[in-house]
Order: structure tokens, then C-alpha cells, then sequence
């Protein structure tokens, strides 16, 4: 993408990337490539643009920039300023330094040409944090497919005649809230995962979604009502039984889920692919 | 396909335009290695730690007011009216020692609410320059959240080290792959059908059911007490009509009644029918509902019950 002069030169001393001597030509690059990955496909106005590079994190970019091209004093101050984020989330992931060979990793990366991946629509924190958690996820994902299957699946006991009906209690169950999940919009879903999947606090996941704690509180309420509601209808008129069961059905998922994992039914990868990814 | 970091990074800090950001969201709705990834994002968004402030006996600073004080008292005395003092009344325009030097109030960090507003104002663009100018300190907790146990575990399994720094209030728990989350977001599942809490007119004091198990809570459902019932029947529905009565009601014709807020008796009831729900005006007046749509009504504690409802008669 082209990008007039006069908009480069007002965003290259907005981002005071003088103050790294970074070549003027080397920061223009960078902001188009930035507004390239934003509007990949399409082809947007001017002034579209120009409010777009102006939201980013200019001083962020310029850094980046700027270490990437191998710029002493740069790095001395993404050692001073980033290195303690990086760590820090490290030891958030994992207190008992475990994540930090990752976070080790990650700066080395840092040095190669990891640099070139940021385009700063974030900031340059929340991206270092990001490509951690991402990688950290990765690993433990990549660890799971490797574990051997616990050894008591195969001797579970034969299941008795109770055990057979609270089995298609549970069955009924989770068919019916699959079926109820799919008709909640993303956001509620996303909501859902944050708090009950992932058990994210009120306050973590008003912050992913950016929302007050007491509009996730009455979200969640909202949607849980709607879920059941759902659950009960389909079990009324999609599995045929009547109230008085579909009430035992559903107490005796609470008593005992069995199989249900409400992260799997969030999943459309597990559900698509269930040997592949867990 | 899922979006790269640099994408998960701009979602996180509203960086993306608002059909990209709902793009994003629809896939986190749907992928698990992203939910995980954007739930470690939050997790790891640790403010440094603030140095403590180096306060000396020998500091100069606190000298400084003082030094004013005087300054100003003896400028004062220079051009001071011709007026009589009253002893002990604050001499106008001096400065007293000790108090605050600015006049303006000290900005206080922002409340859950002006960050909510700010957040929730603020175009796309506009947040990205919000979240830059803010520091991304978490919102206050509120007293009707309820704190994740595994949070509080990991803050008492946290190594004490004393070369770090001081810890933030509230450590976000590690990244738990193991069974014990996978218990967890089993046991989510069947929240999500569990019966609702039994809300009391006290908004801080609930119960709730868990199966045949019930709790309570008295700080909003911050934490959660067990209470012993005496019955193992699974229960169904609940009334609170105040903060230390609440009716329960279960298969069999199971009737619970607790009048102090922490003890139950088992209420006599004259059909093993599955009761499935229950309305209560007081200690004495509730009105179950069977199964089977019946409703049967007690003005004694349940001392006799008669059919119909509360208002019926």
C-alpha cells in the first residue's frame, strides 16, 4: 500500500521514532504493512486508512521497528521495559518458573524475525503476552495428544440398570444443551467459555469482552435462563418425554454430569475432529 | 482457521475494526485453543509491581511545606490587613504543615465504572488510545462475584521468593491442562442446568441447590457455605421469603424448612409425589407444586396442607 508522504511524516514524529534514528523509509514500511494485513482484500479510502495507522500503537511500532533493524539503544529499552512483561506473564502462567524456558525462547525469537509480526494493533506487551499464552497453549495441546490413555477407562465396571438410565439422562442432556448452545449468539457463547469453560473470574472476562462485571454477571444469568429453557423444551419436544421426567433427567445430570464437558461442547474443533485435538 | 497472535493481541486491545473484532469473536465462541489462549492473555495481564516509596525520617521533602508555611506566614505578617484575629482560627492564606500542598483533589485511579464507561464509550479506535492512557489495573472486585477456588489455591501454593517483587493482590492461577479442570468444566456443564439460586430479599443472602446438597451464602455469593439438610433426596426448587427462612422442596414429597438461616427440618408432607417447585410468603405459607401440576398449600409451617394456592383462599 502507498502511503502519502506528508501522513508518514506526521505519524513517523507522532511515534518519536527519531528518537532511534530509525530510517524514515523503514518506519513507512512498516505502517504498510501494517494497514496491508488490516485491509487484506479490499481496497479502502484514504481517510479509512489514515484513522486506521493513526490508532495505532505508534511508539509500540517504532520500537519494534527499530529492534528489528537492529538498533542498540532500541533494544536496551525493550530489554528495560518488555523483558520484566514477558517474565512476569511467565510466571503468571506457571509460578513455579516452568513457563519461562518459553518466555527464554520467545527472546530469542525476538533477536530472528519474530519482529516481523507485529504490526502494532496492540501494543507491543500485549502481543509479547500474546504470542507466549499462545505458544504455552500450543505446548500443552501438543503434550495431550502424546498422553497415554489413563489405564482405569479399561477396566471401568459393567454399568447396572441405574447407572444405564442416568447414562441416557446424561445422553439427553448434553444432546439437548448442544442443540441449545448452537442457538446462542457468539458473544453469549464467548461469555459462556470465559466463565464457565476457561473459569475466568467476572472481572477477567468483563475485561476479554469489555464489559462492566455486573453486565457479564446479568449476561450470564440471562443466558443460563435461556439455556435451560432450551433444554427443557428440547427434551419435552425433541426427545418426547414428559415434565415430570425431563425434570429427574435434568436432576440427575446435576447430580452426577458423567461425560458432559461443557469446554468440548464450546469446541467446533473437538466435535469435528474429537481424536485430533483431545 | 485460527487468527495469528498479532490478531489475538489487537482483539484483546480493541485494535481491530468492529466487523474483524466480530469475526474474532464468533471463532473464540468455537475454538478451544483460542479461548485457552485469550483466557492466558487475561491471566497474565499482571501489573508491575509499584516500588515502594522510600520515606526517610531525613528526607527533605516533608521540610519543603513547612519552609512555605513560613515563607507565606512572613509575607503575611509584611502586608497583613488591619483586623483583629480571632486565636485559634486558621490564619487566612497560610499554608498549615503537614496538609496537602496542591489544591486540586488528588486524582483517585478510576473506579470500575468510569473505566466501564470509558471502555464501553469509546469507538474501536478510540479504546485502543484508552487502553495506551490507562494502566490495565482490574476493575475493583465486586462483592457478588464469587473469587475462583483455584485462584485462592494458587496464591497459597505460590513459592515465597525474596528476591521478587511483591506480589499482585490477587496472582491469576496457572494454566491448569490438568483433570482437575477438566472435573471442573465438566461439573460447568451441569451448572448451566442446574436450578437457579433462591434468592431471600436480602440481595447479599442466597441459597442454592448442588443435588441433594444445598448452600448458602450471606456476602452475595462470594463464598458459599454446605448446610446439612438431614436428607439425601434430591432437590428441586426453593422459596426464601427472608433472609434466614427458606422452603425446599425434592422428590418423594420432600419438604425442607429452615427458619434460622442455617438448621433444617424435614416438613412432613401427605403424598410421595416429586415436588418441583415451592412459593413461600413467610415461615408459616408456602404453596408447593407437584409434578403433576397440583399445588397444595400449608398457613402452619406444614402442619397440615390443604390443595390449591396461597392466593386461593
Amino acid at each position: 500500500m502507498t502511503l502519502p508522504q506528508r501522513l508518514v511524516d506526521r505519524l513517523y514524529a507522532d511515534a518519536d521514532a527519531a528518537r532511534w534514528s530509525l530510517p524514515a523509509d523503514l518506519f513507512r514500511d512498516a505502517l504498510a504493512a501494517s494497514a496491508d494485513k488490516a485491509f487484506a482484500g479490499r481496497s479502502p479510502a484514504a481517510p479509512d486508512v489514515e484513522r486506521f495507522l493513526r490508532g495505532l500503537h505508534l511508539q509500540d511500532l517504532a520500537l519494534a521497528c527499530a529492534c528489528r533493524h537492529g538498533v542498540d539503544a532500541a533494544w536496551e529499552q525493550l530489554m528495560r521495559e518488555h523483558r520484566p512483561v514477558l517474565y512476569r506473564a511467565a510466571d503468571a502462567i506457571d509460578p513455579t518458573g516452568r513457563a519461562r524456558e518459553l518466555a527464554d525462547a520467545l527472546w530469542a525469537d525476538l533477536f530472528g524475525s519474530l519482529f516481523r509480526y507485529f504490526h502494532g494493533r496492540s501494543s507491543l506487551a500485549t502481543w509479547l503476552r500474546a504470542v507466549l499464552a499462545q505458544r504455552h497453549v500450543d505446548a500443552i495441546r501438543a503434550a495431550k495428544r502424546l498422553e497415554p490413555l489413563p489405564e482405569e477407562e479399561s477396566f471401568a465396571p459393567a454399568a447396572t440398570p441405574a447407572d444405564a438410565n442416568d447414562m441416557k439422562c446424561q445422553q439427553l442432556v448434553g444432546r439437548a444443551l448442544d442443540a441449545a448452545l448452537a442457538q446462542l449468539d457468539a458473544r453469549d457463547r464467548l461469555r459462556l467459555a470465559c466463565y464457565h469453560a476457561r473459569q475466568l473470574t467476572l472481572a477477567e472476562t468483563g475485561r476479554l469482552l469489555r464489559e462492566h462485571e455486573a453486565t457479564v454477571s446479568r449476561h450470564l444469568a440471562r443466558t443460563r435462563r435461556t439455556l435451560r429453557t432450551a433444554v427443557e423444551r428440547w427434551m419435552r419436544e425433541d426427545a418426547g418425554l414428559p415434565a415430570d421426567e425431563v425434570q429427574r433427567c435434568l436432576q440427575a445430570a446435576v447430580d452426577d454430569p458423567g461425560p458432559l464437558d461443557l469446554a468440548a461442547m464450546l469446541d467446533d474443533a473437538s466435535r469435528k475432529n474429537p481424536v485430533v485435538d483431545r | 482457521m485460527c487468527p495469528d497472535a498479532e490478531t489475538l493481541a489487537a482483539w484483546y486491545d480493541a485494535g481491530l475494526a468492529a466487523d474483524e473484532r466480530a469475526q474474532i469473536d464468533a471463532h473464540l465462541s468455537t475454538c478451544d485453543r483460542c479461548q485457552a489462549t485469550v483466557a492466558m492473555l487475561v491471566r497474565t495481564d499482571v501489573p508491575a509491581p509499584t516500588p515502594a516509596r522510600a520515606t526517610s525520617w531525613l528526607s527533605w521533602r516533608w521540610l519543603a511545606p513547612i519552609a512555605a508555611g513560613i515563607a507565606a506566614v512572613a509575607v503575611w505578617a509584611v502586608v497583613r490587613p488591619q483586623s483583629v484575629r480571632v486565636p485559634g482560627a486558621p490564619v487566612p492564606g497560610a499554608i498549615v504543615p503537614g496538609a496537602p500542598m496542591t489544591a486540586a483533589p488528588v486524582p483517585s485511579a478510576p473506579t470500575a465504572g468510569a473505566a466501564a464507561t470509558l471502555r464501553e464509550a469509546a469507538p474501536v479506535r478510540g479504546a485502543a488510545e484508552a487502553r495506551k492512557a490507562a494502566p490495565a489495573t482490574p476493575p475493583p472486585a465486586e462483592a457478588n462475584e464469587a473469587k475462583r477456588a483455584d485462584e485462592q489455591v494458587a496464591a497459597a501454593a505460590s513459592p515465597a521468593a525474596p528476591a521478587q517483587p511483591a506480589a499482585p493482590a490477587s496472582p491469576p492461577a496457572p494454566f491448569a491442562a490438568s483433570r482437575n479442570a477438566g472435573a471442573r468444566a465438566l461439573q460447568s456443564a451441569a451448572d448451566l442446568v442446574a436450578a437457579p439460586d433462591i434468592s431471600s430479599p436480602d440481595p447479599s443472602v442466597r441459597w442454592r441447590i448442588r443435588g441433594t446438597a444445598v448452600e448458602r451464602t450471606t456476602d452475595a455469593g462470594a463464598t458459599w457455605s454446605a448446610q446439612a439438610t438431614g436428607s439425601a433426596v434430591p432437590l428441586a426448587a426453593g422459596a426464601a421469603p427472608s433472609a434466614d427462612v427458606c422452603w425446599l422442596v425434592g422428590r418423594n414429597g420432600t419438604v425442607l424448612r429452615s427458619v434460622d438461616g442455617r438448621t433444617w427440618q424435614v416438613i412432613a408432607f401427605p403424598e410421595r409425589v416429586d415436588l418441583v417447585g415451592v412459593d413461600a410468603a413467610s415461615a408459616t405459607a408456602a404453596t408447593v407444586t407437584a409434578a403433576d401440576a397440583r399445588r397444595f398449600t400449608t398457613d402452619d409451617g406444614g402442619a397440615t396442607w390443604r390443595p390449591g394456592g396461597l392466593q386461593e383462599n
